[in-house]
């Protein structure tokens, strides 16, 4: 690296060109200062001649693939099947994740199954090993004992005396009673007597980093505690072989760009390593695409005449719009009936597809310019009810696919890459049965809303989908494709029940809404992340449950921070990134916050 | 036993109709031979007679016409429901396959634990039904589907038995 000394209006010049990438300015002067390294100087003094020219010309060659809207077009946006994710697994002896090559059969070996779990908890261990409430104290001092947390094995607990941490899968592994298992074995947990608010207040003062919340009748923390989701639990082995818990919750959360750092170079997402420059040239495209819109609908019945014309109602208004709409996502249900025994009118439904092509031909416009994704529904015909649910089988979509070249068919859940921004789709009433599934009903201590808790587990579980697979289960070898690590920028849960949207920690969260039952739907800006709650005129809300603001937009700006009494030291701002508590408490998610 | 059952339907032993023929090639297991059976029950809809139709064997149903086997009746099955009814059963068998007990090879014990690798005995664990033999029953599926041109259960099995 060669130092060089600027004149005055060489750094003005630097400045200026720095400024136009505003996110992006650590790449932007890195690569401005590649570029110089390529140029030959006769010496180190730049001046503002030697650097405007460097600028200008790569803002030429900025302007000059910018230019091109089909290109853009293309590259901007991929889908991305999620069958085409590579795997990742951890080596725990490194400490780095591999990329699994070779064959990932759909039907595994018995190795595959127990891999599936083992892959799920190293995961979260590794995330938690850099929490730094639960790192392993470098240095040694008086300090450590009372404030480190660190995770202490299940095996390592026989024969322990005192207070340990323990990370485990909640299993019943024998009827009626629960066991935290983890990679070296398992032990039967006591979760009745969790402490209250108020003892732990007296507890906080010997810890001060560890800000413990609690609900009061509840005694645990927010979101879904179903079997088979992994937890962090405080408590004391008895002599009787229980582990008695005292607190626990989900591990915590860990930033995005955290993750980033670590996984350097592998592609978690699936979309492909870019380069320096391009990821620079996408993030700009990113900010200029204030007009590009998606827009979401879920449970599409194209058997159901009334759906159809509502369908009809969105794309005549979408045609006539300024700016078409640059993605159309459709997600199943397809039938308004359960592809079970009692259906058997397949060829019908064929035709219904086909119907549903030549209505989408019929507006110019958005065949034209708009693209069409595709996603499977649970109860839709195809191979199997096994996630991750392969894409719609040709023989329905054969016709709209020539009818709509722009028509994408793909899997379930899905991921979307626009620019630099990571979306990943699911289609799964993951509300109701998460709720039926949870060991105890979520605490209502930070939030009613049962979506805000939906959320809370998925995004802490790291998966789109923690059920037990007895539930849903999940064909073994590719569990990798319902991770959510690292933490996706937005994610799409299409469910039966009504439409609502969260920002939470950063990732933006919203369900559209069932468009058969409640003829609701959601528009999403990728260059802002602002999600748009929409209805059709003239069809009925159903009740709202909990609580949570009103429908439309009211309800996005009421998902964003409230600053609940509880939080009276910390100062709350209403932005995408809900960072607080940056020296207190180790929860640095954002509220409603999961803070123990 | 043989000798007796096929004095019983008046063949001689060393007939040619006494000869067994599997109809599929059967796979060499280690030490066993299995060949498969596969038959579904279908339910007239004009006389409401009730039979069992035998994919496995016979080799000739696979390509024509399913009729009611009733002399008086003879009505065609109607494909949608026995598409609709093949592929259910696709779906169930694939549902199942992910949901089924794996046992330890050595002491033959129901794997409880979800991590666990090895069984407490020291033995690895094995499927209940092996991917091997799944796949061989998805084929009969298969050669049923391109045979009676059921198109959606040519794909589904397709994407089974392929992979992604």
């Amino acid at each position: 690296m060669i130092g060089y000394t600027l004149k005055a209006e060489a750094v003005e010049e630097v400045l200026s060109f720095v400024g136009q990438f505003e996110d992006a300015d650590d790449e932007a002067l890195e690569l401005l200062l590649d570029e110089i390294d390529n140029e030959s100087y006769k010496s180190t003094i730049l001046d503002r001649e030697s650097v405007h020219r460097v600028v200008s010309l790569l803002l030429d060659a900025d302007s000059a693939v910018a230019s091109g809207p089909d290109v853009s077009n293309q590259t901007a946006l991929r889908v991305i099947d999620v069958f085409n994710v590579p795997k990742f697994r951890y080596d725990p002896v490194k400490k780095v994740f591999y990329e699994h090559t070779g064959r990932l059969p759909i039907h595994g070996e018995a190795s595959a199954k127990a891999a599936l779990y083992r892959d799920r908890f190293h995961l979260l261990l590794q995330r938690i090993s850099r929490d730094k409430h639960f790192s392993r104290p470098v240095f040694d001092s008086e300090m450590v004992d009372s404030q480190s947390c660190e995770i202490t094995s299940i095996q390592s607990l026989i024969g322990s005396v005192g207070r340990k941490w323990i990370m485990g899968v909640i299993s019943q592994l024998e009827d009626g009673h629960f066991f935290l298992e983890d990679l070296t074995g398992a032990v039967p947990v006591d979760l009745s007597n969790a402490i209250s608010l108020i003892e732990h207040i007296v507890y906080i003062f010997h810890l001060p980093n560890l800000i413990v919340f609690f609900d009061v009748s509840h005694k645990i923390t927010s979101g879904f505690f179903v079997e088979n989701t992994i937890i962090v639990a405080e408590g004391e082995l008895l002599l009787n072989g229980v582990f008695q818990v005292s607190t626990c919750g989900f591990p915590p959360l860990e930033d995005r760009e955290a993750s980033l750092s670590l996984l350097m170079g592998l592609d978690f997402f699936g979309s492909g390593i870019l380069t320096s420059e391009e990821t620079l040239r996408l993030s700009q495209l990113e900010k200029k695409a204030v007009n590009d819109m998606f827009v979401v609908l879920s449970d599409v019945w194209v058997d159901n005449d009334e759906t159809m014309e509502k369908l009809a109602t969105v794309l005549d208004g979408y045609e006539n719009v300024d700016v078409v709409p640059s993605l159309f996502v459709l997600m199943g249900n397809f039938c308004s009936r359960p592809c079970n025994l009692s259906f058997h009118s397949f060829s019908s439904l064929r035709l219904k597809f086909t119907k549903l092509g030549e209505m989408i031909g019929s507006h110019p416009r958005i065949k034209e310019h708009s693209r069409f994704l595709f996603i499977p529904g649970p109860n839709d015909p195809g191979p199997s009810t096994v996630l991750p649910r392969c894409a719609l089988p040709k023989y329905f979509t054969e016709e709209l696919q020539k009818q709509i070249p722009n028509a994408i068919f793909s899997s379930n859940p899905c991921r979307l890459k626009f620019c630099t921004q990571e979306i990943v789709f699911f289609r799964n009433d993951l509300l109701y049965r998460m709720r039926r599934s949870s060991l105890i009903p979520p605490s209502t201590e930070e939030t009613s809303d049962p979506f805000e808790h939906l959320v809370a587990t998925i995004t802490h579980q790291s998966h789109l989908c923690p059920l037990p697979l007895t539930v849903q289960p999940v064909v073994w070898n590719y569990d990798h494709c319902l991770r959510l690590y690292p933490n996706p920028h937005t994610i799409v849960l299409g469910d039966s029940s009504e439409q609502n949207s969260f920002k939470y920690s950063g990732i933006t969260c919203f369900n559209p809404g069932s468009f058969s039952r409640d003829g609701t739907f959601a528009a999403y800006r990728p260059c802002t992340r602002e999600v748009e709650l929409s209805a059709l005129e003239g069809c009925e809300a159903r009740p709202k449950c909990g609580g949570g603001g009103g429908g439309g937009n009211a309800r996005a700006a009421a998902a964003l921070i409230n600053p609940s009494p509880s939080y009276t030291n910390r100062k709350s701002s209403h932005r995408d990134d809900h960072r607080t508590m940056k020296s207190e408490g180790y929860y640095d998610c954002g509220q409603p916050t999961i803070a123990w | 036993m043989r000798k007796n059952l096929l004095k019983l339907v008046r063949v001689k032993e060393f007939a040619p109709e006494a000869q067994f023929r599997d109809p599929f090639p059967s796979f060499t297991l280690p030490n066993v031979i299995k060949p498969l059976r596969f038959s579904c029950m279908v339910l007239c809809s004009y006389c409401n007679d009730c039979r069992d139709l035998d994919l496995s064997r016979d080799s000739a149903l696979l390509e024509q016409e399913w009729r009611c086997a009733v002399p008086r009746c003879g009505q065609p099955y109607d494909r949608g429901q026995m598409e609709s009814a093949l592929l259910q059963i696709v779906r169930q068998r694939e549902r199942l396959y992910h949901l089924q007990d794996l046992l330890c090879k050595r002491c033959r014990g129901v794997k409880a634990d979800h991590l666990a690798e090895q069984c407490t005995c020291g033995g690895s664990f094995g499927c209940e039904e092996s991917s091997a033999d799944f796949l061989r029953r998805m084929q009969v599926f298969l050669k049923v589907a391109l045979g009676q041109k059921f198109l959606l259960l040519r794909d589904c099995v397709s994407w089974i038995l392929e992979g992604p």
